[in-house]
């Protein structure tokens, strides 16, 4: 049992060369994914720069008046001026949600779906996106946690440097990261056993197991990107060129290997 | 295929051109504002 990381981890690379055509499937729909999903939010990343920056601006003045007859910030940014814009706002990042999260779940649930079949284990497409689709709906809660916490934290930062004229400490950064780790690790076993519920148990109960395949995949990780920054140092063309042909593929492979993993522990 | 297999199909096709439809027209329901408009909210 102790050997599972070790011994999965070859499994793994022999698994994903003998199915050579799933891997092309997988990769092809990765490429496409981030494709669509760019050509999809980037009308509403543009609209979200605008309105943010008009509330920006409406707000600035508004603060200083505030800060003087000691309003809250909330105050400001429910007031008749900027309301319109913060609603527009809200209206604009549901929206970004609900995109993201469709083009999420329809093409990594494929990809999940055949990495899983190359790990060897065998759902039909529409079972694991009924699966998936729920599983998500969790995650996503977390998710939008991790959002608003990291907004909040970010306008914390923002009044620490202009108000306080002080470096705002890194701890609240360090904590979301954490945070965002834990939910990832959880997730990524309800991918693989399709139960957000039986994800944390899971998760908790064989850890030690679990953790070397996660360190593993962290430092390949870690060094492809060390690797990559120094070649596109010298030619960033052939960096993209690279990071896409090896970074793509090797998802595929840490999928297939994790599955692995969790149904062999 | 199943029936609730094709519930699902049709389920996110709607809700995909819904989501394409309001990308499309993302300027119509949220027009950019025009100066007048941020005059206006600061006298306001």
């Amino acid at each position: 049992m102790k050997n599972t990381a070790i011994s999965e981890l070859k499994n793994s690379f022999k698994l994903v060369f003998q199915n050579k055509l799933k891997l092309f499937a997988c990769v092809a729909a990765e490429i496409l994914f981030f494709f669509i999903y760019g050509l999809a939010t980037a009308p509403i990343y543009l609209k979200l720069v605008q309105y943010t920056n008009i509330i920006g601006a409406l707000a600035s003045d508004a603060l200083t008046a505030a800060a003087r007859e000691q309003n809250s910030v909330m105050s400001v940014l429910f007031s008749e001026a900027i309301q319109p814009y913060l609603i527009n706002v809200l209206l604009l990042l549901l929206l970004l949600c609900a995109v993201a999260f469709l083009l999420y779940c329809v093409f990594h649930s494929f990809i999940w779906n055949m990495s899983l079949s190359m790990a060897g284990r065998k759902i039909r497409y529409l079972d694991y996106l009924k699966k998936f689709m729920l599983v998500n709906t969790v995650w996503l809660l977390f998710f939008i946690v991790y959002y608003f916490a990291g907004f909040a934290v970010d306008i914390r930062s923002a009044a620490i440097k202009t108000i306080a004229q002080a470096t705002p400490s890194n701890a609240l950064h360090i904590v979301l990261s954490a945070y965002l780790v834990i939910v990832f690790y959880f997730a990524v076993i309800s991918y693989v056993e399709l139960s957000a519920k039986k994800s944390f148990g899971f998760g908790v109960r064989n850890i030690r197991e679990l953790l070397p395949a996660w360190l593993i995949i962290a430092a390949y990780f870690l060094i492809l990107q060390l690797v990559l920054s120094q070649v596109m140092q010298l030619n960033y063309t052939a960096g993209i060129a690279v990071g896409i042909i090896i970074t793509i593929p090797s998802l595929t492979i840490a999928r297939v290997y994790i599955a692995r993993v969790v149904q062999k522990t | 295929m199943k029936k609730d297999d094709f519930i699902l199909i049709i389920i996110i096709l709607i809700i995909i051109i819904v989501l394409a439809w309001i990308i499309a027209n993302l300027d119509v329901l949220f027009p950019a504002p025009t100066a007048k408009g941020l005059v206006e909210s600061l006298v306001k």
